[in-house]
C-alpha cells in the first residue's frame, strides 16, 4: 500500500481491526482465553493513550494560541482586533471603501523640545502615562485608535462601526474636551514625578469622505485612512494653540447645536489651496451660559476667553495691563 | 547509506537524518496538507537506520507552529524511537523552546512524558 493510500490513524485502525477479530473468534457463548482479553485491553489502552495526549496537546496550543492573540491585540485597536478575529476583516490589498468618517489629531505642545531637557526614564514615564490616560478616553468614546505617532495621537469614528455622521462627530468632540480636562490631572502628578513645566495638548478635528482599509505591502500593511479631512484634520491641529480644540466646518455643521464654538475664522493651510473655515469648540453648550466667558471682536483683533471657575474678571484685567 | 534530507517549506520543516554522523534534525513549521506524506517517508527511514545493531542517534527538534496531524505523526516516531531504546539503541533528543514561552516548553515535555531515553527540553540561544 502507497503511503499516500494510509489514513494518519492507519495503525490505531489496524489496532482495532485485530482487536475486532478477535472478538469474532471468540464463542457466543464459550470460555474466552485470558490472553486475549489482554490484547484487547492492551489495544483500548493504546487507543485511549494516544487520543488523551492529543487532546491535551491541541489544548496546550489553543491556550498559547490564545496567549498570543492577547498580547497582539495591545498592538491593534480594540474595534480593529475584534474585527479580525472575528473573521470579518479580508486581509488583503485593494479591498478599501469610501466612508464618512470624523477624524481626529492631537499632539503635546514643543514636546520634541520639552523632551529634550528630559533624562529617558522620564520621558518614557511621562509619555506612557499620557498615552494610556488619552487611550483609555478614546476607548470609552469608541474611537478607533489608528496609531501613536511619537506624541501624537491618530483616532477616528466611524469605522469600523459605523453609527451615523452626528454620532461620531459629537462622540470625538466630547473625547477630545474630556482628554483636555484630563490634562490638568496630568500635570499635577508630572509635577509630583518631578516635571515642572506644564505640559499642553493641541488637536484638530475634521469630517468628510476617506479611504479605509489595508495600505502597504503583502507581508505588512497597515489598517488606516487616507483622503483630504485627514490631511486638514491634522494641518488644524498644528494650528491649534496649547489647550486649543480646532474642528473643520463639517464638523460643526454636526455639532454646533450641542456644543460652544468660536465663530468661524478662515484659515490658510499648507495642501489647501482654498481658504477653509475653522472653528475652536469651547466647550459643551450649557458652559456658554454657566462658567466660559468669551470676549471676541475681530475687527480689533481681540479675543479673550477664561473659564470663570478658575479666573476672575479683575485678574484678567490685571494680567492684560501687565502685558502692556 | 546516503544521508535523507527533505527541504523545508512554507508549511514542511527541515527533516535531515544523518546516517554517517548518526543525527536527526528537523526544525521549522510543520502544517503540511498531509501530514503522513511528510513523515511517513521518514519512519522508514528510521527503520533503515536502526536495522543495524546497537546505532546511536543524536535528535534536534527546533519546530514551532505544528498542526494537529503532525503531533500525531510526531507522537508515532516518539513511540517507535522509544521500541528502538528498548531494543539497545542508544537515543538522545534535544528540544529547543522560544526562550520564555513556558506554554510551548509545556507542550515539547507532554510529548516525551512517556519516555525512558535521555532528553533535554531547552532554550534556543540567542543569534
Amino acid at each position: 500500500m502507497n503511503v499516500g493510500d494510509k489514513g494518519l490513524f492507519w495503525k490505531e485502525e489496524e489496532l482495532l481491526s485485530e482487536a475486532k477479530k478477535i472478538l469474532e473468534a471468540i464463542p457466543e457463548k464459550g470460555k474466552v482465553e485470558r490472553q486475549k482479553y489482554a490484547q484487547l485491553a492492551s489495544a483500548y489502552e493504546i487507543l485511549l493513550k494516544q487520543t488523551s495526549k492529543l487532546t491535551r496537546l491541541s489544548d496546550a496550543d489553543e491556550k498559547r494560541l490564545n496567549n498570543l492573540l492577547s498580547r497582539l491585540s495591545r498592538y491593534v485597536s480594540p474595534p480593529l482586533y475584534k474585527k479580525i478575529t472575528s473573521g470579518k476583516e479580508r486581509v488583503e490589498l485593494n479591498k478599501t471603501r469610501r466612508v464618512k468618517l470624523t477624524i481626529f489629531f492631537s499632539d503635546i505642545v514643543d514636546f520634541s523640545s520639552h523632551s529634550a531637557n528630559m533624562e529617558g526614564e522620564a520621558l518614557s514615564a511621562i509619555l506612557n502615562s499620557y498615552l494610556e490616560e488619552m487611550t483609555n478616553i478614546i476607548n470609552a468614546w469608541g474611537g478607533t485608535l489608528d496609531k501613536y505617532i511619537g506624541d501624537g495621537i491618530l483616532v477616528f469614528f466611524g469605522d469600523p462601526d459605523f453609527t451615523d455622521d452626528f454620532n461620531h462627530a459629537f462622540r470625538c468632540v466630547n473625547m477630545a474636551l474630556e482628554m483636555r480636562n484630563k490634562m490638568s490631572e496630568l500635570q499635577d502628578k508630572w509635577f509630583k514625578l518631578g516635571y515642572s513645566y506644564p505640559l499642553h495638548i493641541r488637536m484638530g478635528i475634521a469630517t468628510g469622505y476617506v479611504s479605509v482599509g489595508n495600505f502597504g505591502s503583502s507581508e505588512r500593511m497597515d489598517y488606516t485612512i487616507i483622503g483630504s479631512p485627514v490631511n486638514l484634520a491634522s494641518r488644524l491641529q498644528a494650528l491649534a494653540l496649547a489647550d486649543q480644540i480646532l474642528i473643520s466646518h463639517d464638523t460643526w455643521g454636526l455639532i454646533k447645536d450641542h456644543f460652544f464654538c468660536s465663530e468661524a475664522r478662515k484659515v490658510k493651510l499648507k495642501g489647501f489651496s482654498k481658504t477653509q473655515l475653522a472653528y475652536e469648540v469651547y466647550g459643551l453648550a450649557e458652559s456658554k451660559e454657566e462658567n466660559i466667558i468669551v470676549i471676541e471682536d475681530k475687527e480689533k483683533d481681540l479675543l479673550v476667553k477664561y473659564d470663570k471657575r478658575k479666573i476672575s474678571a479683575e485678574e484678567v484685567a490685571r494680567l492684560i495691563k501687565n502685558e502692556e | 547509506m546516503e544521508n535523507y534530507i527533505i527541504p523545508p517549506t512554507k508549511y514542511t520543516p527541515l527533516i535531515e537524518l544523518s546516517f554517517k554522523d548518526n543525527f536527526l534534525r528537523i526544525t521549522g513549521d510543520s502544517y503540511p496538507e498531509n501530514a503522513m506524506d511528510v513523515y511517513q517517508p521518514l519512519i522508514l527511514q528510521l527503520e533503515k537506520y536502526f536495522s543495524a545493531p546497537e546505532q546511536k542517534l543524536q535528535i534536534e527538534l527546533n519546530l514551532d507552529f505544528i498542526s494537529t496531524s503532525s503531533k500525531k505523526m510526531l507522537t508515532d516516531i516518539i513511540t517507535l524511537l522509544q521500541n528502538y531504546y528498548n531494543a539497545g539503541h542508544k537515543i538522545n533528543i534535544t528540544w529547543y523552546y522560544t526562550d520564555g514561552d513556558i506554554e510551548q516548553k509545556d507542550q515539547w515535555e507532554m510529548f516525551l512524558e512517556d519516555v525512558t531515553f535521555p532528553y533535554n527540553i531547552i532554550p534556543l540561544p540567542e543569534d
